[in-house]
């Protein structure tokens, strides 16, 4: 997995490429709480090139929007592929966090 | 016809979670399978080997976790057999999946997307052996036609 970080006027955009299991999701878990440290409540996790995710990944996104919500921070997807979104849909993630096309109207949003 | 199956063996470690990618990806090059399949597979053993791991109680000893992959030009059947506690994965908790973020638990999403995601699933506990076999039909996705 690589992840990728980018400051923006409202929060931070994170790039996700790769795959986020079991092995790779306290990286994520990780990098968004350097983040947090640093300020930052808001995310959106740029998922164009996610090539997998695994229920160790879901968990680690709902344990940081967890750590959000005191803040009234929040996280929310953009570009996740066709079976990316089923996984959301299935887990009911796809009513917890809002998924936009692209990283502007996600920002756009919060 | 033996071509058309794949038989291996896990040790009960996270780490060969990437082992068990690999195996997976050439299954799907061999039988050519669309990526959302190679997908699906590669998640629900992924879910199944890690509840073996963590709820069979099996990081102590050496112990290993077999998986019988078949292919047949309708359905993908997988059986995975450990040697762990009995635990029945059609009678775990089903997670609440439409609480607020706030109360959302964080356990059980695991084995709720493998029942989710494949058309059969059935356990049997068969001399101190947990074995669980499951089915994910190809029909709906064998064309390129219907695979949008």
């Amino acid at each position: 997995m690589e992840l990728t970080g980018n400051r923006h006027e409202k929060g931070v955009s994170l790039k996700i490429k790769g795959r986020m299991d079991t092995l790779t999701a306290p990286e994520f878990e990780k990098e968004c709480t350097k983040w947090m440290e640093e300020g930052v409540n808001h995310f959106v996790l740029d998922l164009g090139e996610l090539e997998y995710i695994s229920s160790a990944g879901l968990r680690s996104i709902l344990l940081i929007a967890k750590k959000l919500k005191p803040n009234n921070g929040q996280i929310c997807f953009c570009s996740p592929s066709e079976i990316v979104a089923k996984v959301f849909l299935i887990s009911g993630f796809s009513s917890m966090f809002s998924t936009y096309d692209s990283v502007d109207e996600a920002f756009h949003h919060l | 016809m033996s071509e058309n199956s794949v038989s291996f063996e896990v040790k009960a470690d996270l780490a060969e979670l990437e082992r068990l990618r690999e195996i997976i990806c050439s299954f799907g090059r061999d039988h050519d399978l669309p990526d959302k399949i190679v997908f699906v597979l590669n998640l629900v053993l992924d879910e199944l080997i890690t509840n073996s791991i963590k709820y069979g109680h099996l990081e102590a000893g050496n112990h290993l976790i077999s998986v019988h992959i078949a292919y047949a030009p309708e359905a993908v059947t997988i059986e995975v057999e450990d040697d762990g506690c009995p635990f029945n994965p059609l009678t775990a908790t089903r997670p609440d999946i439409h609480c607020p973020i706030e109360e959302r638990g964080i356990g059980g999403l695991g084995l709720h997307l493998v029942r989710s995601l494949m058309d059969e699933m059935d356990y049997e506990r068969f001399k101190d052996k947990n074995i669980v076999r499951i089915r994910k039909k190809l029909i709906e996705s064998g064309s390129a036609a219907c695979n949008r």
